[in-house]
């Protein structure tokens, strides 16, 4: 029993970790980590932000998987990068999980003056 | 023998003869009528008699609740994370270095290749008879309505003249000739500010020393809300420019003039501009010894301050330009606080202190114009009478970028709200001279000529904050010409100029 609690905080541990490595890159500005059906699990921006991404992004990300797919029945989505004027949104997707990036990748290594 | 009577006599014959046509007939003719039938007309009338209202509004959303899914397989979590992590990671760092789209930029409005002429304004009867000329220019918020202050600069003593403010609007299909509100002063207006937020308050300063407000929302009531009174503590001489500054209250804005007697004093409307707030005084003791003038010069002789720009980033330094030709950076909390007492005529002017805290090096002759770069903390550009425009990095005392675009004066400068590496510039023989850093490091984007004729000087320039595309210039004639700015020259700032201003701002490597 107490094997499995140590196993699940290291667990939570890890995900923590890799979520800070992950947002700790220059320029990026949040993370979502939704399902498939739009609903959310981890989130590193406000509430309206994250709802309105989780939806859109999501939805976006179906779409661009069945494209995919119906060019090549044999070929799946792996990463999907949509590039504005302000910055950009990157999604990972597996089968249970999607991982949202949002970057700007004009923002500069902020210097010490 | 004389002729024969019966020859050579007028012969009359005794019948007329008539010869029928051969071919000629006679035509057959045959009348008939035809009439239209009477129209028949039917005439009904209608009214409602019942009516009904109905009304609807949009109600606002009520902020969607929603919480986070908190079971989950933690086992599958981490080994998603594990695949993607590294995949994210790498596409993250590839963007930062990554110059794919330098360069690239979608259009999705109609892009306009150069700088037009929109509208001109002309002054209305009088000022134009009293030759007044632009001082200056500034928009509302929502960047549709330009507002122009007329005065004149050649006084030689006291001023006589009756100044006013104009106000123009743009919004409509149709600019009128007229402007759609006015306002006349007891002496010409040297500068003016719209308010930041509310698009009805403009600040003036006037050549007499006066610092007042009007409004252009309710024509019942008087156009000048407020005026300063003249004390010991206020302006004596010209005041040179006005700004808004926002105040330690969230949504309160304080009103900071400079004039030529180098006091720089901060209004605020809530006392009725009775006095000012606090104040001070640029003197010359803080000019470093190697740049000032040769010769004993007391350090208590003023410096006359000409313009004023505050920092985007932080409000508390601002940057002033002295008539003597130099520019120094100062600090708002270097400030004497001033009260009703100190402002009566005879209680002797209290002795305010210099705010300045660092001097870059000077220009020759006055400085007309300084502006602060809205996106960068640290640069800001003057142009003074000897033709120069320098940009400066407020940490160094040394100019980054000296531009010469005329022999002639300049009388204004302005670094663009929309696109970072942008900044326009007037002179006195008429020019309008639009920088951008990004495009080329030394000579002008564009140059304009934007009075009728080159002896006529323009001298006063506005950038609109609202409306990216509107661009206005006033000169010594009165007149202001509205231009749209060159899509190039008006969108945001994005990628490799942005670069550009942060190699500027950022302090020097070598």
């Amino acid at each position: 029993m107490s094997l499995q609690k140590d196993g699940v905080q290291k667990d939570y541990a890890d995900v923590e970790a890799t979520l800070t490595r992950i947002t700790s890159h220059t320029g990026v500005q949040g993370i979502v980590i939704a399902t498939h059906e739009g609903s959310v699990i981890r989130s590193t921006l406000d509430n309206i932000q994250t709802q309105q991404i989780s939806t859109l992004v999501t939805q976006l990300a179906a779409r661009g998987k069945s494209v995919v797919r119906d060019l090549d029945p044999e070929d799946d989505l792996t990463f999907l990068r949509i590039r504005s004027k302000k910055n950009e949104i990157m999604v990972a997707e597996t089968k249970q999980y999607l991982l949202i990036t949002i970057q700007n990748p004009n923002e500069l290594q902020k210097g010490w003056i | 023998m004389p002729p024969s009577s019966t020859s050579f006599e007028s012969f009359t014959p005794p019948t007329t003869i008539n010869v029928p046509s051969a071919w000629r007939k006679v035509k057959e003719k045959r009348d008939g009528d035809s009439q239209t039938l009477p129209i028949t007309l039917a005439q009904t009338a209608c009214q409602t008699i019942t009516r009904q209202t109905i009304e609807t509004q949009t109600d606002p959303e009520p902020p969607l609740r929603f919480r986070l899914l908190q079971t989950y397989d933690r086992g599958t979590m981490v080994e998603f994370l594990d695949k993607v992590e590294s995949m994210v990671s790498t596409q993250l760092l590839q963007n930062i270095t990554s110059t794919a789209f330098d360069g690239w930029s979608a259009h999705w409005e109609e892009a306009v290749t150069t700088t037009t002429l929109l509208h001109t304004l002309s002054p209305p009867a009088r000022e134009r008879d009293a030759e007044l000329l632009v001082t200056d220019l500034t928009w509302n918020r929502s960047g549709s309505t330009v507002c122009v202050a007329y005065g004149r600069f050649d006084h030689e003593s006291w001023c006589d003249h009756k100044g006013a403010l104009c106000a123009w609007s743009l919004a409509g299909r149709v600019v009128r000739e007229a402007p759609i509100w006015s306002v006349e002063t007891e002496s010409c207006v040297m500068s003016a500010a719209f308010h930041p937020e509310n698009p009805a308050l403009i600040a003036g300063g006037a050549f007499n020393g006066q610092v007042f407000v009007a409004q252009t929302k309710d024509p019942q009531l008087d156009s000048i809300v407020a005026t300063s009174k003249m004390g010991d503590s206020t302006h004596q001489e010209p005041v040179a420019k006005v700004e808004w500054v926002a105040a330690d209250k969230a949504g309160d804005y304080n009103i900071v003039s400079i004039g030529n007697d180098g006091k720089v004093l901060t209004w605020n409307l809530s006392n009725g501009l009775v006095t000012p707030i606090c104040g001070s005084q640029l003197l010359m003791g803080a000019i470093p010894r190697h740049l000032r003038p040769t010769g004993t010069i007391r350090p208590d002789t003023i410096l006359g301050g000409t313009a004023i720009s505050f920092s985007a980033e932080n409000p508390i330094t601002y940057i002033v330009a002295t008539e003597p030709g130099y520019v120094a950076k100062c600090s708002r909390g270097i400030t004497v606080p001033l009260d009703a007492t100190s402002g009566e005529v005879g209680s002797g002017a209290p002795k305010m202190p210099n705010p300045i805290q660092f001097a870059y090096s000077p220009h020759t002759g006055p400085v007309n114009a300084v502006s602060c770069s809205p996106f960068h903390r640290n640069l800001f550009v003057s142009a003074g009478s000897d033709g120069l425009i320098r940009l400066y990095n407020v940490l160094q005392a040394k100019p980054l970028l000296t531009f010469s675009p005329s022999s002639q004066a300049l009388y204004s400068t302005l670094f663009s709200p929309h696109r970072a590496s942008v900044f326009a510039a007037t002179s006195a023989d008429g020019l309008l001279y639009i920088y951008d850093l990004a495009h080329s490091p030394s000579l002008p984007h564009t140059t304009l000529q934007v009075t009728a004729r080159s002896s006529v000087a323009a001298t006063a320039l506005a950038f609109s904050k609202g409306r990216s595309e509107f661009l206005a210039t006033g000169d010594a004639a009165g007149v202001v010409k509205v231009w749209r700015i060159a899509s190039g020259l008006a969108a945001e700032t994005v990628g490799r100029e942005w670069r550009a201003i942060e190699a500027l701002g950022g302090l020097a490597a070598d």
